[in-house]
């Protein structure tokens, strides 16, 4: 029996479309806010972390008048931010989602070291 | 009593008659033998038993069938009432070579070997028929053997072109999703940047860090810096230098650091010259006096006093069923030491779902962020700069190709020699992090926190073998070339 490939095309779409559906991450919307360091880092000011409901953020040095861009999700219940240089750092949720620790390390960690770990408290 | 009928397939087994009308001689068959009545799926003849007798279908369908030595079962034909079976075995007095089953309560008229030869001995007619009967099996039999010769030999090409196809379809693919990713990469890092950073002799700048005139900043991760560098250097990640460029120039400000200190930056590595990336970033911040290493830049870690720490152990992470599916090959990998399972095309089948699957997976956890797969790849440092980025935005691409191909039968030996080929490429790559004790993630299907360790080797090799097994017995639901061919059992 023959067959061509344009049969098996749906096949094969479907089954991408499962493995696209898996590859989603979580809801961003409990996450979505603005969120501010709890003390102003290195003596230069707060950095003001704006989660977007669109998956981008902002990381903005507020008294150095200067901001970069991100990308964020969610996995596992954490934050997960995403740096162009293709750096990844990973913010655990704590108090409701009040407050996000956020491991700056670039590492992985089950949590946050602290030693490595800026605060941020969520003000909007 | 035992008309014949015309069946549509002539098989090539001695099992399974169907002689034209024959009347003189059905007279004869009517008069001897035993009946016999078989439940639907009873086996009336086994194939290799020997032959004692041969059959009349009188009422009722039966199947003809072969097993292969892995337990392959093709069936041949379907015969129906009048048809005759067995004459061949009984002729030739070789085993049986198929198998019969009957495919509904059939009733037979059971014939003993004497009671047939004296059949024939008194029938010439039916002798007659039997020859012919006999000589139309070989010749469709050698038609068969033909086409299913061709068939294979078609299967098992392996051509320039299904490289071509999978390598070309991957980077097509990688070019233009980069092209419209949100998170798109450079394709080459750093391309035709102009080289304004200072370059300093190493024999020199030890002579200045000894005299205390050059701060000493490092640009590798924090795990590297960790790891080894050199006494009483800064560490600032050029990979976080944008979202930390005040903290850095406060640590700066800490070392009374003016625009016009003598900075050595270290960190390259054959794969991305962190140190200058660096350099670049603090000339733009307004520090002019950045040097990087001439010639080696490898060369501080043994002419520089460095501080050391043994690696910290990876921190454990669990990737639920994606990760347990990986676990799978090392199972396979002890499966394929037993010889008869090694061979099985069943096995092949499932081989290929399982790397199919596996390497989709791994496709999909670094398509999306291109960036994150690059930054591992430099982490391995086996990678000349000019080609990180390339490799980081094709071979996942590449893994998600050759998966597909994998689970739709579509060339699947190219397809595994892919695998297998990205398979030794990991396993180099894993064998050299662990023989460097580089404190790296394995960038293998999650974004963070997979150990490198021997485990994973083991997990690959078991991947490798895998795709060995596809390549030499695959041959069951492929497409083959010349039309795209279902491959079915029932030849």
């Amino acid at each position: 029996m023959s067959r061509s490939v344009w049969q098996r095309l749906p096949l094969g779409l479907v089954l991408l479309g499962c493995l696209g559906f898996w590859a989603c991450g979580e809801s961003r919307l409990p996450f979505v806010g603005t969120y501010k360091t709890a003390e102003p880092i290195a003596n230069k000011g707060h950095i003001e972390l704006v989660l977007k409901d669109n998956g981008e953020a902002d990381w903005n040095w507020v008294d150095e008048n200067r901001s970069v861009k991100l990308k964020w999700r969610v996995q596992d219940g954490r934050v997960w931010l995403y740096f162009k240089e293709g750096v990844i750092l990973i913010g655990t949720p704590t108090n409701g989602s009040k407050i996000l620790a956020l491991n700056i390390s670039g590492e992985w960690h089950e949590g946050c070291p602290v030693e490595k770990c800026i605060y941020f408290t969520r003000v909007k | 009593m035992a008309s014949a009928e015309k069946t549509p397939d002539s098989s090539p087994a001695e099992h399974g008659g169907t002689p034209a009308p024959l009347s003189p001689i059905t007279l004869t068959i009517s008069e001897i033998g035993v009946q016999k009545t078989f439940a639907k799926g009873t086996i009336i003849v086994r194939q290799g038993d020997l032959p004692d007798n041969f059959y009349v279908i009188r009422q009722g369908r039966v199947k003809v069938f072969r097993l292969s030595p892995e337990g392959i079962r093709t069936d041949l034909t379907e015969l129906g009432a009048g048809a005759y079976f067995g004459e061949l075995a009984i002729v030739t007095g070789q085993p049986r070579t198929a198998s019969v089953e009957a495919a509904e309560d059939t009733v037979l008229t059971e014939i003993s070997r004497e009671e047939f030869d004296k059949l024939l001995d008194d029938n010439p007619p039916l002798a007659r028929q039997i020859i012919k009967q006999l000589t139309e099996w070989l010749v469709g039999a050698d038609k068969r053997l033909e086409k299913e010769t061709v068939h294979q030999v078609r299967i098992r090409e392996v051509s320039w072109f299904d490289f071509v196809l999978i390598g070309g379809l991957s980077i097509i693919f990688a070019l233009i999703f980069n092209f419209y990713n949100d998170n798109q990469i450079p394709l080459i890092q750093g391309w035709g940047r102009a080289e304004t950073v200072k370059e300093i002799a190493l024999q020199e700048a030890l002579a200045k860090y000894k005299a205390g005139e050059l701060i000493v900043i490092d640009a590798r991760k924090d795990s590297f810096f960790q790891q080894k560098h050199i006494k009483g250097a800064e560490n600032f990640q050029v990979v976080f230098f944008d979202l930390m460029a005040p903290m850095f120039q406060f640590r700066l400000e800490q070392r009374q650091a003016t625009p016009e200190t003598p900075m050595l930056i270290v960190g390259g590595t054959l794969s991305r010259r962190f140190d200058l990336d660096l350099a670049h970033a603090l000339k733009d911040l307004g520090y002019e006096n950045v040097m990087v290493l001439a010639g080696d830049y490898t060369a501080w870690e043994k002419a520089f006093p460095v501080e050391e720490k043994p690696p910290k152990p990876p921190m454990p992470m669990h990737f639920g069923i994606a990760g347990l599916l990986e676990w799978i090959p090392v199972a396979i990998f002890v499966l394929i030491l037993i010889p008869p399972v090694r061979r099985s095309p069943y096995l092949a089948i499932f081989c290929r779902l399982l790397l199919g699957v596996i390497f989709i997976q791994f496709a999909l956890s670094k398509i999306m962020r291109p960036a994150v797969f690059a930054l591992n790849v430099v982490e391995y440092q086996m990678m000349p700069a000019w080609g990180v980025n390339l490799w980081a935005l094709i071979l996942p691409w590449a893994e998600l190709v050759a998966g597909l191909f994998l689970i739709l039968g579509i060339r699947t030996r190219t397809a595994a020699i892919f695998i297998g080929g990205m398979n030794v490429i990991f396993i180099v790559g894993l064998v050299n992090a662990i023989l460097h004790q580089y404190p790296i993630n394995c960038g293998c299907v999650g974004e963070v926190g997979e150990p490198v360790n021997w485990w994973k080797v083991l997990k690959n090799t078991g991947m490798l073998l895998m795709a060995v097994q596809i390549y030499f017995y695959d041959r069951l639901f492929v497409l083959d070339r010349g039309g795209f061919i279902w491959r079915e059992r029932k030849i």
